[in-house]
């Protein structure tokens, strides 16, 4: 199996056909994050924890192209996301089989990491009979923390 | 059998008769007859979603802000984000006046 993409984006749709469509691959993400206000005596200003999660729907896709003697065989993708700072966020594994055409592999993610400035790390492989038998491929998606949310940008401002 | 205060997915007893959930530490039967489940994990939250168990290790990227996600208690997450993927710059995307016209031929 030859590894052809592997990225990160906010939805991605499958038609009736089982063409996919990728919606907002995400490459860099600005963040504007902040503490619930709990009590009015609770102080303003207090960093959200390392680890803070954010509910958020996205997705890792993966395209994988099979050889001739692929076809029929029963794999296993495995994704694991690392935190800016090294420590593993979360993992997954996908069995799929391999027909004659082109796998497509999305992992769908109800929680998006935003506790840390830096790259989130996606590594990602294929395993065949409980062995790796790929490369491991690296995505990374920049986070960088707001004070406050960005105003609206227009083309006509940034142009 | 999932802990309906923290979402906890790994109870091995059904959430009663005075169980302990290893996670956030609710006794069912004592700590919820006094208050409702969505209290107890607001005030687990609040004190920073701490594993509670000593017997009972969480795995390595045990996540509780993931776990309470997962399970659906949005409400209970002490922080919010909001997300906004930047536009690629126009400045990058620009390419040379004699590129561009070759683009275009």
């Amino acid at each position: 199996m030859k590894h052809v993409a592997t990225l990160a984006c906010d939805k991605v749709i499958i038609d009736h056909r089982g063409a996919h469509s990728l919606i907002t691959v995400m490459s860099n993400a600005d963040i504007a994050v902040a503490l619930n206000p709990q009590s009015p005596n609770e102080p303003a200003e207090q960093p959200i924890p390392a680890n803070a999660v954010m509910p958020r729907e996205w997705f890792v896709f993966s395209m994988w192209m099979p050889s001739i003697e692929d076809a029929g065989k029963s794999f296993e993708q495995v994704i694991e996301i690392y935190w800016p700072n090294s420590d593993k966020f979360t993992e997954g594994r996908l069995p799929f089989k391999a027909d004659e055409k082109a796998s497509y592999n999305s992992i769908q993610m109800l929680g998006f990491p935003i506790g840390q400035v830096g790259n989130i790390k996606i590594q990602t492989w294929l395993e065949y009979q409980g062995s790796r038998i790929t490369d491991t491929f690296d995505y990374c998606v920049s986070i960088k923390h707001l004070d406050r949310p960005p105003s609206p940008v227009t083309a006509s401002q940034t142009n | 059998m999932d802990c309906p205060v923290c979402g906890y997915k790994k109870l091995t007893k059904p959430p009663l008769n005075f169980s302990i959930c290893p996670c956030c530490g609710t006794e069912f039967g004592y700590d919820d007859a006094k208050l409702f489940h969505a209290e107890l994990r607001r005030q687990w939250a609040l004190a920073g979603a701490r594993w509670f168990s000593r017997a009972v290790n969480p795995t390595p990227e045990w996540n509780p802000w993931l776990q309470l996600i997962n399970a659906g208690f949005y409400d209970a997450l002490p922080f919010r984000g909001l997300f906004y993927i930047p536009p690629q710059s126009w400045e990058s995307q620009k390419l040379p006046s004699n590129e561009r016209e070759l683009v275009f031929q």
